[in-house]
């Protein structure tokens, strides 16, 4: 059966015009989005071999179909041949871009040897059949059958079909080991589509026409007709596989470059060969381009030495823009744009931004920290308040306790909120309790509902119950014991009525019988000041009128004598009667005289003895009186000398005058200081009860007998005394005061009134040291009271 | 002839007392008080000195010490007309210094020459 080229069949013309017309189809079928040029160049050449081949098809089988082959039908299947023999390398070449395998010239080299032996074939068949037909090896002819046939399978076996079983190797290799799922899965359906189509082929055009001895259902068949439809359904899947890819691009792209804009980094986008395609804004601010002006530009011109062959993370680069020197953390990436191109990104993140935030962050941090130690501060200060609080709480509590009266508060609702311990202990504890409304005083509810502070005595009879002050004067009188409180309400002012108050109780007993005892001792004192200023001016009046009476006494004394010594006949005798009779008139002056001088002793006698007895001697705590000569002192003490009291017993009780003592010790203290009046020091008093074991003897003074008595100091750190000053301090005039400064009456007249007071001295002094006087008066403490203190 | 010192700020009974004893023949000489008589018996030796007690600027009690420190304690006559308390107060301490004799103002004369000439005669 002869070979035939082209099927005369219809259904294969119609097969033939329905794959041209699909591989016109193809773009339109994948979406009006994609034109022929977009795809990448090996799916154009396969688009064109699809089309060379349908088209030669389709001529062959309408105008050279039929066993007679023309020279038509030759060259018509020689042009398919060309087509077809570069199907292999178009396969391979989509497979090197798909994975990016680098081109090489080998391929290109192959696929033009390839399409110069289809040439040359058909060349051969036009011109001269018998070479290929006749074409013997070994005495064999094995094209002399199917010379087309055999050879044109030779071409495909060579130029085609290894490197569609390299493409199926390596995309199956790829599709294995590639990570990414969605191109891995694509893949698989791409290689399992490949191979499918490849095997039915295969499987159809060689396998079913050598094993039925190219006699299939009575026809030969036609010489890779099935390639050829397989070759477009090929083309097709291929196309959707770079669509595929390349929608998922885009809208992968979409995504990016919304992104992008966004980003404060600058982002630019370019092709291999540096022109710039696409930025960013923040690209377009830093080299201050628009948009369109970018686009004209390469990547060179903006960045000068930038090199770009692989992608770079983050690597550090100078760059001056605009002659502003940058610091970039710059970052390239190689985009792909479809299924064999790609493009640069490269991202400059400006480090000076970078480094603007760092600081920004370093000011937040700085910050931070800053308010950190703000609360740690305001954490320590309400500490320390908290502290202050409770010491300034302990402190008042204190303060309250130590209070030397009765200390209470209550608040607005009088409820007692406060209590000191003293009021505790008189009153028990009331706190949270109320006073029974009748028992609050007008005082206290002036201060409460009016906030008028207010002060008030009152009197307690012995059972603590409140009684008159009329009553109480009575009480007094008849010394019963009565109890006198100074009663304070203080009002807390607030904002509104009525006020929380604070109330004061002080117990005024000891201090108002201290008081009346004090004006008693003052009155005696008084009483006998009175008759001692009238003994001393009566002593003065009378020792001029004594001196005078002398005068007059002597002088009369001395005329009589000159009269008496007048010899009886020295004068005619009517004369000397008269001389007698001057002489009885002078004694008779002297008898007035001496009368004069008796009357004048009897009344200082009657005076002295009323200052000596007018003032009964009474019971009294001598304390009161060292107290009064400090405060006379202290009115005329020299800057210089110091006052100290630090032992005054306040209970002993002694008997005598008060206006005694009182004299007593201002003189000596009046003599101590003036002993320390230039050198300063200090003037002591003291006041102890002592009990002499034995009888105490000392140089200057009368033996004190044993027993216990008040024993009353008065020292001084003066100039002391030497033994003759020593021995003159009685003398009623002893002075050591110089002219002008007073009549030393001092410490006579109060050794004087001691003697009176029943009491005793001793006295110790050391030249340059001191003087140290001691009083040892009876002590009265045992007597009873009211014996000797009369009421007043 | 014997020679007499009397000390006394009244200048009547200082005269009174000159003119008593001049008449009986003694030499005196006056001062007015302790001052201006220590003057004088320091610079002369009298028989008898007749101070009074209270007088201003150095009293007679202070005349009186220094005459004892002076071995003149038993020529000395301490005179008194008091003062605030009774005369005899003031002599009492007088004699409590050692003086020869008191006297009690206003006195009498005799007894008070008899006492000088007394003195004067002890101490021939």
């Amino acid at each position: 059966m002869p070979e035939i080229l082209y099927s005369s069949s219809p259904i294969s013309t119609i097969l033939s015009a329905i794959a041209l017309l699909l591989t016109f189809l193809i773009p339109y079928m994948l979406g009006q989005k994609v034109r022929i040029k977009q795809f990448p160049k090996p799916i154009y050449q396969l688009l064109l071999i699809c089309v060379h081949w349908n088209t030669g098809s389709l001529i062959g089988n309408m105008f050279f179909s039929g066993p007679n082959i023309g020279i038509g039908a030759k060259i018509t299947f020689g042009l398919q041949a060309i087509a077809w023999v570069q199907l292999g390398n178009a396969v391979y070449h989509i497979c090197e871009q798909n994975l990016t395998i680098k081109r090489s010239n080998f391929w290109r080299l192959l696929n033009a040897i390839g399409g110069a032996s289809a040439i040359a074939v058909t060349v051969i068949f036009c011109i001269k059949p018998s070479i290929i037909t006749d074409f013997s090896v070994f005495g064999m002819k094995p094209f002399h059958r199917y010379p087309f046939f055999i050879s044109y399978s030779i071409l495909f076996f060579l130029f085609v079909f290894p490197e569609t079983m390299l493409s199926l190797y390596k995309m199956l290799r790829s599709s294995m080991q590639t990570s990414d799922k969605d191109a891995a899965q694509i893949r698989f359906y791409m290689v399992a589509s490949f191979i499918f189509f490849v095997v039915i082929s295969f499987f159809m055009d060689f396998l079913i026409p050598i094993s039925f001895s190219f006699n299939v259902d009575g026809h030969f068949p036609v010489f890779l007709q099935w390639h050829q439809y397989s070759t477009v359904i090929l083309t097709i899947l291929c196309c959707q596989y770079f669509t595929s890819i390349s929608f998922k691009n885009k809208s992968s792209h979409w995504l990016l470059k919304n992104l992008e804009a966004q980003l404060s980094d600058s982002t630019i986008h370019f092709l291999p060969d540096g022109k710039i395609v696409d930025s960013n804004p923040a690209a377009q601010l830093l080299f201050k381009k628009s948009e369109s002006e970018m686009n004209l530009c390469r990547i060179q011109d903006l960045i000068p030495d930038i090199k770009y062959d692989i992608e770079i993370r983050e690597e550090t680069k100078d760059v001056v823009i605009n002659d502003e020197r940058h610091t970039f953390f710059i970052s390239l990436f190689k985009v792909r744009v479809t299924l064999t191109t790609y493009m640069w990104m490269i991202l400059l993140s400006d480090q000076s931004n970078s480094l603007i935030y760092r600081q920004r962050i370093e000011s937040y941090n700085k910050q931070f920290a800053d308010y950190k130690q703000d609360l740690i501060r305001y954490q320590d200060r309400l500490d320390s308040s908290e502290k202050k609080f409770k010491e300034q709480n302990n402190l008042s509590l204190a303060l309250i306790n130590a209070l030397p009266f009765q200390f209470w508060s209550k608040n607005e609702q009088g409820v007692y909120m406060t209590q000191n311990i003293t009021d505790i202990k008189h009153r028990g504890n009331q706190i949270q309790t109320t006073d029974n409304s009748d028992k609050i005083s007008s005082y206290e509810k002036q201060a409460r509902e009016l906030g008028i502070p207010s002060i008030y005595t009152s009197y307690e009879d012995e059972d603590h119950n409140e009684i008159s002050e009329e009553e109480a004067n009575n009480r007094i009188h008849n010394h019963k014991t009565i109890f006198i409180y100074r009663n304070q309400f203080i009002p807390i002012i607030a904002n509104q009525k009525p006020y929380k108050i604070i109330g004061l109780k002080q117990d005024l007993t000891e201090q108002r019988r201290l008081e009346r005892e004090r004006d008693l001792l003052r009155e005696q004192k008084n009483i006998h000041s009175r008759l001692e200023e009238l003994g001393t001016m009566c002593g003065a009046f009378a020792h001029d009128y004594k001196n005078i009476l002398g005068s007059q006494i002597g002088f009369s004394e001395l005329a009589q004598e000159i009269l008496v010594s007048i010899p009886e006949d020295a004068v005619p005798k009517k004369e000397y009667e008269k001389l007698g009779k001057v002489n009885s008139f002078i004694a008779e002056a002297t008898k007035a005289a001496n009368r004069a001088k008796d009357s004048l002793n009897e009344m200082l006698n009657a005076l002295r003895e009323k200052t000596t007895t007018a003032p009964e001697a009474m019971v009294f705590s001598p304390f009161l009186i060292i107290e009064d000569v400090v405060k006379k002192l202290q009115l005329t003490l020299p800057s210089n000398i110091h006052i100290s009291t630090e032992i005054v017993d306040p209970d002993l009780k002694i008997s005598g005058l008060p206006a005694a003592l009182d004299r007593i010790l201002t003189n000596l203290a009046n003599n101590a200081i003036f002993a320390m009046k230039s050198t300063g020091g200090t003037l002591t008093f003291r006041l102890e009860r002592e009990t002499l074991k034995n009888t105490l003897v000392l140089p200057f003074s009368d033996a004190i007998e044993k027993g216990t008595y008040a024993k009353f100091t008065i020292a001084d750190t003066g100039t002391g005394m030497d033994s003759g000053t020593l021995e003159r301090i009685f003398s009623p005039f002893f002075t050591t005061k110089a002219p002008g400064e007073g009549l030393g009456l001092g410490l006579s007249s109060a050794l004087r009134l001691l003697k009176e007071g029943k009491a005793h001295f001793t006295v110790q002094t050391t030249l340059g040291e001191g003087t140290k006087f001691n009083l040892y008066w009876d002590i009265a403490n045992d007597q009873p009271e009211n014996a000797s203190c009369p009421p007043s | 002839m014997s020679t007499i010192l009397i000390i006394d700020d009244d200048e009547q009974f200082n005269l009174m007392m000159k003119t008593a004893l001049e008449a009986k023949g003694y030499e005196v000489e006056t001062a007015s008080n302790g001052r201006d008589a220590k003057v004088l018996y320091q610079n002369k030796k009298y028989d008898v000195i007749v101070t009074d007690i209270i007088m201003p600027d150095v009293d007679g009690y202070e005349v009186i010490l220094d005459l004892r420190r002076m071995g003149l304690g038993d020529r000395t006559i301490a005179v008194s007309a008091g003062g605030r308390t009774a005369a005899d107060d003031y002599l009492i301490t007088a004699k409590h210094f050692d003086v020869a004799a008191t006297f009690n103002k206003p006195f009498e004369l005799q007894p008070f020459r008899e006492k000088i000439e007394e003195i004067i005669k002890s101490h021939q």
